[in-house]
């Protein structure tokens, strides 16, 4: 699938929420995160060193992640369409400085890349998803990394990614979106149309997987912490889907988006295999 | 290109089930319509709908109940089934995404923790249509590599005024009031209510417990189509891949499934696919094979309806009465398929098959056995 040319105004069309003082999430205390015990991971016990990262007291509910409040001017600006769609492939596909996250035992990293709006960079947005900052953090993530291990969509190997997982782990989720429906509707305005499309976090993945032509099982999990946490509960996801056999390579992403206007959030993508001597898979 | 799919190594039955549906609490008004074919949509009274182009779903009478509350009594229905004893040792969640979940995951641990000591992991699937199928492959994987005993699946989506307007605006909904899935003239989806839970384990750990098995899941299998955001691949090849991977892992045949429950959403192109992938797996076994899709009757619950789904098919093949296909019009020569259209009762089946689709090229299908 090719990248189509940007075809939607996403400042005109976006019906951006304000945050709401009386949201729900809003009193929600600490997610289970800190405490998570793992029915699902690997008997050996080895973790992420940072899986242990306790999220903020507040729930990822408790600001309006990634879209920007009312009147925000500056905020505004961060969201409106920050590249051509042809601007995406002259960019550096991975830091290659960047260290590649640490993983659990059983899987091996074959590529990283993130998005942390680090020296004032700005998210480009991606054609047919409107408003939030969810949709185009992971699709930066993913580009970042799967440009680093392929170069681009034409070189990738449909050998390799005919046989590549998505794993998508979120802690805040796309709450961008859910607040911009949830303020159409709470307040009589017409819903967009497009918010349809990205009303679930599989629409995404949609999008990279038809990208890359990545054809291995599709999982999106609302995580119980942020970042590393995040990540970590999507690679226990991934680890057991390769050793389960439905995928050969798993690209796994945290993305979270901010807790203010200003911060659009940040977000990881990791492609691994399995690491397994006994089977040989995981062989390069 | 996929990796070759080991075959499972323990066992993983199914020993409770719990479900709430528009139709109500319990498996036997949903099995009662299904088996009938009588489908649960009505005028949508739960909230304002005079703005949408469809006002129809298939809900619960009276205000909605709340979800958390919803699903704790699935889980307790569910254990208290499979004759608790040990604690299970993890609960896997499939939810909407939205401003709530993180608060219904919240409640429902501390609360599931207290009452049944469900302690350890929560992890909550959030990929809309296959979010509890994947939930429960992922949970047989888990068990089948002696990574747990015991697991509860979990999952619930209560129809609610800002999916319904989303769906409404971007056209899913039917404007003719019903699912017809794999008809002529098809017009898209309703939304339903479902709550449900199911209580996977060992073969070994139901048997030293004593607990008597309703069905096996003795196969499963996940892909996607690495197609587009939103529309399936028109030939079905990735929910072919998920079959094909669900039968090997079960050590099957597709002359073995006696009975499919099929993801149709009642869309123009979903039907479509997935009557494709049918044939790329069963060719010219699909003149006999039954297929119909339960969300003709209690409408499409969203995370929560391939479980509510999964519960239906166990329930099929333990009694051999089939679900009836409801709604249906006319044949679409598009989708040759040998459909449940009448109250239908057979020599229970060995197998069935329950098949999913969503959004982004998802699909699953999960191989039940008889116990």
């Amino acid at each position: 699938m090719n990248r189509a040319p940007e075809q939607y105004d996403s400042n005109a069309e976006v019906p951006f929420a304000p945050a709401r003082a009386a949201d729900p999430g809003a009193a929600r205390p600490m997610p289970p995160g800190s405490e998570r015990a793992e029915v699902m991971g690997p008997r050996d016990g080895s973790r992420l060193a940072a899986a242990g990262a306790v999220p903020s007291a507040e729930g990822p509910d408790a600001a309006v992640p990634g879209v920007p409040g009312a009147g925000d001017a500056t905020a505004a600006r961060r969201t409106e369409v920050a590249s051509t769609a042809g601007s995406r492939a002259g960019r550096t596909p991975a830091d290659p400085t960047g260290e590649a996250p640490s993983v659990p035992a059983g899987l091996r990293v074959l590529g990283h890349g993130e998005w942390t709006g680090a020296a004032g960079e700005t998210l480009p947005q991606v054609a047919g998803f409107i408003g939030s900052a969810y949709n185009p953090l992971v699709v930066e993530a993913a580009e970042r990394c799967l440009r680093g291990v392929y170069g681009g969509p034409e070189a990738a190997d449909p050998g390799r990614t005919g046989g590549t997982a998505v794993v998508v782990g979120s802690w805040s989720g796309d709450l961008g979106t859910a607040h911009a429906l949830h303020e159409a509707v709470r307040t009589g305005r017409r819903v967009q149309p497009l918010l349809f499309f990205q009303s679930n976090p599989n629409a995404v993945v949609g999008y990279v997987a038809g990208r890359w032509a990545l054809r291995g099982p599709v999982v999106c999990l609302r995580t119980a912490g942020p970042g590393p946490a995040a990540l970590a509960e999507a690679l226990d996801a991934a680890e057991l889907l390769l050793l389960d056999g439905d995928c050969d390579e798993a690209l796994v992403i945290a993305a979270d988006t901010g807790r203010t206007p200003d911060d659009p959030g940040s977000a990881i993508a990791v492609l691994v295999t399995a690491d397994d001597p006994a089977t040989g898979r995981g062989a390069p | 290109m996929t990796a070759a799919v080991p075959q499972r190594r323990v066992p993983v039955v199914v020993t409770g089930l719990g479900v709430l549906s528009a139709l109500g609490r319990g498996p036997e008004p949903l099995l009662a319509a299904a088996a009938a074919g009588d489908a649960a949509f009505g005028a949508v009274g739960r909230f304002d709908v005079a703005a949408r182009r469809t006002r129809r779903a298939a809900h619960l009478p009276g205000p909605a109940p709340r979800l958390a509350e919803a699903l704790l009594d699935a889980i307790g229905d569910a254990l208290g089934q499979s004759d608790s004893g040990t604690p299970p040792g993890g609960l896997l969640l499939a939810l909407h995404s939205d401003t709530l979940t993180g608060a219904v995951v919240q409640e429902v641990t501390a609360r599931a923790r207290d009452r049944h000591g469900i302690d350890g992991t929560v992890r909550t699937y959030t990929g809309a249509c296959v979010a509890s199928s994947s939930a429960l492959a992922d949970a047989a994987a888990a068990i089948a590599f002696g990574r747990a005993e015991r697991l509860v699946v979990a999952a619930g989506y209560l129809v609610e005024p800002d999916t319904f307007a989303v769906f409404d605006a971007g056209g899913a909904l039917s404007r003719d009031g019903e699912v017809r899935p794999f008809s002529r003239d098809r017009r898209g989806l309703l939304l339903g209510d479902g709550v449900a839970a199911a209580v996977l384990e060992s073969a070994d750990s139901a048997h030293l417990r004593g607990a008597t098995p309703l069905a096996t899941l003795a196969g499963w299998g996940r892909s996607g189509d690495g197609h587009h955001v939103s529309r399936p691949d028109p030939e079905g090849t990735g929910l072919a891949r998920a079959v094909t991977a669900a039968l090997t892992r079960a050590g099957l045949r597709p002359d073995d499934i006696g009975y499919v429950n099929a993801n149709a959403p009642g869309s123009v192109l979903g039907d479509v696919s997935e009557a494709r992938a049918l044939r790329t797996v069963f060719g010219d076994r699909l003149a006999d094979l039954p297929v119909s899709s339960t969300k003709s009757v209690h409408g499409h619950a969203l995370e929560a309806s391939a479980l509510l789904e999964f519960v239906l098919t166990v329930h099929a093949l333990r009694s051999g009465r089939l679900p009836v296909n409801a709604g249906y019009l006319a044949p679409d020569a598009e989708c040759p398929l040998n459909l449940v259209l009448t109250p239908t009762t057979v020599h229970p089946p060995s197998h069935a098959l329950t098949l999913n689709a969503a959004f982004g090229g998802a699909n699953t299908a999960l191989l039940i056995g008889a116990a």
